[in-house]
C-alpha cells in the first residue's frame, strides 16, 4: 500500500508533536479548526454543537496520534475522525430527540420551522437579498442526505480530491463522484428558481411589491 | 486546448473556482467544439459559485485554547488504573455463560424426566388398583367367575331379540 507519507504537508508538524513537542498541536487545531466546524456545522446544524465535536475530534486526535502511521493523510484522517463524531451525535439525538432550544412557528402549509432571532444589524436590500439566497442554499443543502452533504461540501468548500473525499466517506471513487453528482442534481433542482435567472422567484415578486 | 485542459476547466467549473479568463476560454472552447459541451453550463457555473462563496460557519475566538486546556487537562487528570481482564477472567467468564446453560439444560431434562415417570407410576398405580378391586371381588363371590362375562354380549343380544320376539306374538295375539 502506497503511505501518504511523502505527500503529506503535515507529517513534520506529527512527528514534532510525537517527540513531545504538544504546543505544535496548536497550529494543527489552528489549520483544520475552520474547515472542521464549517463540515460538522452543517452536518448537526448547532454552532455550538458543532464546536464540541470539533474539540472532541482534536482530543481525540491527539490521544490516537501514536497510532498514525501515514497510511492516509492527516486531512483526511481528522475528516474521518470528525465525520464518525457528528454521525454518532445524529444517532443519539434520533434515539433521544431533545426540545429545541429556539422557536418553532408553523407555516401555511402545516410545516414546523425554525426561527431564529436576527442579531444583524440593518443591511443595504442586495446584502439581503444576497443573505437570504445563502439561506436558501443552506436549506436546500440540509435537504440532502448526509453523505451526498459532507461529499459536496468537502469538494466544493475544502477542495479536496475525489481520492480524498472517498477516504473520508469509506466508499469508492466512482461512488463519490456519483454522490456529488447526484447532490448537485438535487441542488439545481430545488435552486432551480434562482439559477434559471440568477434571482430569486419569490424575491423579485417582493420587490415588485414594494414598487409603487 | 488540450483535453486535459479542458476536464481541469470543467473541474474547476464545478468547484466555483473559474475566474473571467478560464470561464471566457471554457465557454470558446465548447462553442467551436460542442461535443464537449457541458449540459446546463450556466446553472452548473452559479452553483459551483454559490456553494464556493457559501458563507462558513464562525468560530469562536478562544477555541484552540480551549482544546490545549482540555488536552492539558486529560494528560494531568490522574489516570484511575482500569484492571485489565486476565485471561483467567476471560474463561471463567465463558465458563459462568456455560455452566448456566448447562444448569438450564440439566433442569429441563430433569422436569421432563420426573413428569415421565410420574406419570408411569400414575398409570401402574391406577392397574394395581383395578386388579386389586377384581381381586376383591372374586374373594367375596367365590361363585362367580369370570367365565360368566365371556358370553355377555350374546345374552345381551338375546334379550333385544326376545323383547323383539315377544312383540311380535303380542301382535300376533291380539290379531286373535
Amino acid at each position: 500500500m502506497q503511505t501518504a507519507k511523502n505527500s503529506d504537508p503535515d507529517i513534520a508538524l506529527i512527528l514534532e508533536i510525537k517527540k513531545g513537542k504538544k504546543e505544535v498541536f496548536a497550529v494543527l487545531i489552528d489549520k483544520y479548526k475552520k474547515p472542521l466546524i464549517n463540515l460538522l456545522f452543517r452536518l448537526v446544524h448547532d454552532q455550538t454543537e458543532a464546536e464540541d465535536l470539533a474539540q472532541a475530534t482534536f482530543v481525540q486526535v491527539y490521544k490516537s496520534l501514536d497510532k498514525f502511521n501515514f497510511s492516509s493523510r492527516f486531512s483526511t484522517w481528522i475528516f474521518t475522525i470528525a465525520r464518525n463524531l457528528a454521525l454518532n451525535e445524529l444517532r443519539r439525538r434520533s434515539r433521544h430527540p431533545a426540545d429545541s432550544m429556539e422557536l418553532e412557528v408553523e407555516s401555511d402549509e402545516g410545516i414546523i420551522i425554525h426561527q431564529y432571532e436576527d442579531k444583524r444589524s440593518p443591511v443595504p436590500c442586495d446584502h439581503l437579498i444576497k443573505e437570504e439566497l445563502f439561506k436558501k442554499v443552506e436549506e436546500a443543502l440540509s435537504k440532502l442526505p448526509e453523505n451526498q452533504r459532507t461529499a459536496i461540501i468537502l469538494f466544493q468548500q475544502e477542495d479536496m480530491s475525489y481520492e480524498e473525499i472517498a477516504e473520508v466517506l469509506g466508499c469508492s471513487v466512482s461512488a463519490t463522484k456519483s454522490l456529488i453528482h447526484r447532490a448537485r442534481e438535487t441542488l439545481k433542482a430545488i435552486l432551480k428558481p434562482y439559477l434559471q435567472t440568477g434571482q430569486w422567484e419569490e424575491d423579485k415578486h417582493l420587490k415588485n411589491k414594494k414598487e409603487p | 486546448m488540450s483535453k486535459n485542459e479542458l476536464e481541469k476547466l470543467k473541474e474547476l467549473a464545478l468547484r466555483g473556482l473559474l475566474d473571467d479568463e478560464k470561464e471566457r476560454r471554457l465557454r470558446m472552447y465548447i462553442e467551436t467544439d460542442p461535443s464537449c459541451a457541458i449540459p446546463d453550463i450556466d446553472k452548473e457555473i452559479l452553483l459551483g459559485k454559490l456553494l464556493r462563496n457559501l458563507p462558513k460557519a464562525p468560530v469562536s475566538s478562544n477555541f484552540t485554547a480551549r482544546v490545549m486546556s482540555e488536552i492539558e487537562r486529560l494528560e494531568t487528570e490522574p489516570v484511575i488504573p482500569i484492571a485489565r481482564p486476565t485471561v483467567l477472567d476471560w474463561l471463567l467468564e465463558r465458563l459462568v455463560y456455560k455452566v448456566a446453560a448447562i444448569a438450564v439444560i440439566l433442569v429441563l431434562l430433569g422436569f421432563c424426566y420426573f413428569s415421565y415417570t410420574a406419570s408411569k407410576n400414575a398409570k401402574l398405580a391406577n392397574k394395581i388398583s383395578e386388579l386389586s378391586r377384581i381381586a376383591l371381588l372374586e374373594d367375596k363371590e367365590p361363585k362367580i367367575a369370570v367365565e360368566i362375562f365371556k358370553d355377555f354380549d350374546v345374552i345381551q343380544n338375546l334379550n333385544q331379540q326376545s323383547a323383539f320376539v315377544d312383540t311380535e306374538l303380542l301382535a300376533a295375539l291380539k290379531a286373535n
